[in-house]
């Protein structure tokens, strides 16, 4: 079954659900012997054509696309698996993990950002060694089109590969950093916030980087990040209002962030993440994050947030 | 600008991002004559066409799809910000900022049928600028319970609407709609038919469990389903992990254990942590939380209990029973 006919069968499932006959669907769009047409073989129809009987049926191709995709299964499984591994939470990811194994390549360039995911996983579960994640995200980086402009496919391969890379970076890193700053960030914008993440993650404190260039990247990520009403995410937003607080020396702000990020941190981590994010607190602030914590929540309930009864 | 073109132009415009050439796009789907003809939209495309373009382009069908409805939120923001502070009940805000915009517009987003009208109403309502007997009629144009829950499915819009809606409805629409949501929730033949799909889950338990938990009758929904509801909400919450949202999730169990007299600690420091987890004044918009004493001793307790620390989140809560 291909892609075009299996869709057509989640919009006859959907027609179904709707009560709505084949004929008060069709009417004025294709005629019904199309539709059975459609519906029966590899015949392709055309795109504006789809969108007015998802119309009739008051679902926007957004929505069908969603919808296709919980029911399909196949991109939905990519997007959580993903979202799970670049948060870093795995209470439920295997599932999702065992599904992709078993998924059929397409042959795109996006099948080796999944792979590079699923190497990173693995990586950070400890299936496989660092050496091994590193050697495997060579053989991706080779496999990719040679002279190829970046796109946020390859910047998110590239930037990976940088991430292990202990005490160097890679040779294009600045390429990366610019095409990346000026990329329209519509396509893949969740990989682009991984990028930059990462990016700061290892640089923020080197002298690899030029102060100008940290900040565009901390300012490009806070901005990507109000488009994510997520927590993980937004607890890495905190974190590099915490640090721009604190370089420019506005010790109530910075103070602010960072109280938000802490109890963000608290919440949604434990065990070894929950430790290596206590941990990131005190080699950038110098400060014992347990201290902090009680402490600036005390001055939080003194604040005009909460009114205290007895 | 039709929907062929504006998809074309989107292809067009990856191609360009890319630097590829036409030719490296085309080959071996289709002639370079007709892909021109495609963009310039002197021909219609067809999704398996489409589809093989995408595949030249490195970008699954699915991706393009999201880059498209990207696209259509980012060119009618004004909408999208509407409906975020009626909301989050800032009318004054809204009024101020969007009703001038937005009152005579020709609504484009995916709430143009039903939420933003709603939006508008409600606004004018809470502002004493519209009577109750007036709300009343527009929103039963625009809402119809009936009708809408004759099937088994809601999108964005309907969501959205219904959120707003019980607002200002009777305690008889509010059991309808906690009632049909409950199905859409726990039965396998509803579906969330939504451009976004895990808020408008995420809004469907916040509106069953702000009905249920408040509900007058309490034998109408028992405790057992209650926690059943919680249970799953919290579920929900862990994986999909939205800000601010939990704050309103956690004062609507904050209340209940309250109102019911029932203990529990963890349900005071994630109601507590949700509040200071974030700074969007927009949000939170002047309002006060009245906490108790006690419920600040809590608070600290749990933040030098490893054993809570080290629990997965929100597990404990889901694992015992609210007594």
């Amino acid at each position: 079954m291909n892609l075009n006919n299996e869709y057509f069968q989640v919009l006859d499932e959907l027609r179904q659900s709707y009560n709505v006959s084949i004929s008060t669907l069709c009417e004025g769009i294709i005629s019904e012997r199309s539709y059975f047409r459609y519906l029966k073989s590899v015949d392709n129809i055309r795109f504006s054509e789809f969108n007015q009987l998802l119309a009739r049926l008051n679902v926007t191709l957004g929505q069908f696309v969603n919808y296709a995709a919980l029911v399909r299964n196949t991109d939905n499984v990519i997007n959580k698996f993903i979202s799970r591994v670049v948060f870093e939470t795995f209470t439920d990811i295997e599932p999702h993990y065992q599904k992709i194994l078993t998924l059929e390549p397409e042959d795109l360039l996006f099948d080796l950002v999944v792979k590079a995911y699923i190497k990173r996983y693995e990586y950070l579960i400890g299936k496989i060694s660092k050496l091994e994640y590193l050697e495997e995200l060579e053989r991706i980086i080779k496999s990719l089109p040679n002279n190829a402009p970046l796109n946020i496919y390859t910047i998110i391969i590239n930037v990976l590969y940088d991430e292990l890379l202990e005490n160097k970076s890679i040779e294009s890193l600045n390429h990366i950093i610019d095409t990346l700053l000026s990329l329209d960030f519509s396509l893949g914008i969740f990989f682009h916030v991984h990028a930059l993440d990462i990016l700061l993650d290892k640089y923020l404190l080197s002298n690899i980087l030029k102060d100008e260039v940290k900040m565009a990247l901390i300012n490009r990520l806070i901005q990507l990040l109000n488009h994510f009403p997520f927590k993980p995410l937004l607890m890495k937003k905190f974190f590099y209002q915490a640090y721009m607080s604190y370089i420019n020396n506005k010790q109530d702000e910075y103070e602010g962030f960072l109280l938000h990020y802490a109890l963000n941190l608290v919440t949604i981590y434990n065990n070894q993440q929950l430790q290596k994010g206590k941990d990131k607190v005190t080699r950038i602030f110098g400060i014992n994050f347990d201290e902090f914590l009680s402490k600036a929540s005390k001055k939080a309930f003194a604040s005009s947030l909460f009114a205290i009864s007895e | 600008m039709d929907f062929e073109h504006e998809v074309m132009n989107c292809v067009e415009q990856l191609r360009l991002e890319r630097k590829m050439t036409i030719q490296e796009i085309t080959n071996g789907v289709i002639s370079r004559r007709n892909y021109s003809r495609y963009v310039s939209g002197e021909i219609p495309i067809n999704l398996e066409i489409l589809t093989k373009l995408l595949g030249k382009l490195g970008v699954p069908l699915y991706e393009f799809v999201f880059y498209m409805t990207n696209k259509n939120i980012l060119s009618n923001l004004d909408e999208s910000f509407f409906l975020d502070l009626i909301r989050n009940e800032q009318y004054e805000e809204a009024y101020k900022r969007y009703y001038q915009v937005i009152k005579d517009k020709e609504l484009q987003s995916i709430f143009a049928t039903r939420t933003i009208p709603i939006c508008i109403t409600l606004m004018l309502y809470k502002l004493d600028k519209m009577s109750l007997e007036d709300v009343k009629k527009i929103t039963s144009r625009i809402i119809d319970l009936k009708e809408m829950f004759q099937k088994k499915h809601l999108n964005d819009d309907e969501i959205e609407s219904l959120n707003l809606y019980i607002r200002i409805c009777n305690e008889q629409d509010k059991e309808i709609i906690a009632d049909y949501l409950l199905n859409m929730l726990f039965c396998d033949d509803y579906r969330l038919i939504c451009a976004h799909y895990d808020f408008c889950r995420m809004l469907s338990y916040l509106i069953v469990l702000s009905i249920i938990t408040e509900h007058p009758n309490q034998e109408k929904y028992d405790k057992k389903q209650i926690k059943r509801v919680i249970d799953a909400a919290l579920d929900f919450f862990s994986r999909a992990k939205f800000i601010n949202y939990d704050i309103l999730l956690f004062e609507i169990l904050y209340k209940y254990i309250k109102k019911n007299h029932i203990d529990n600690k963890d349900i005071i420091f994630y109601y507590i942590s949700t509040i200071l987890s974030t700074n969007d004044q927009e949000f939170l918009n002047g309002k006060k939380f009245t906490i108790t004493k006690e419920d600040m001793d809590v608070y600290y307790e749990l933040l030098k209990d490893n054993t809570f620390l080290n629990a997965n989140i929100y597990e404990r809560i889901v694992n015992h029973e609210l007594e």
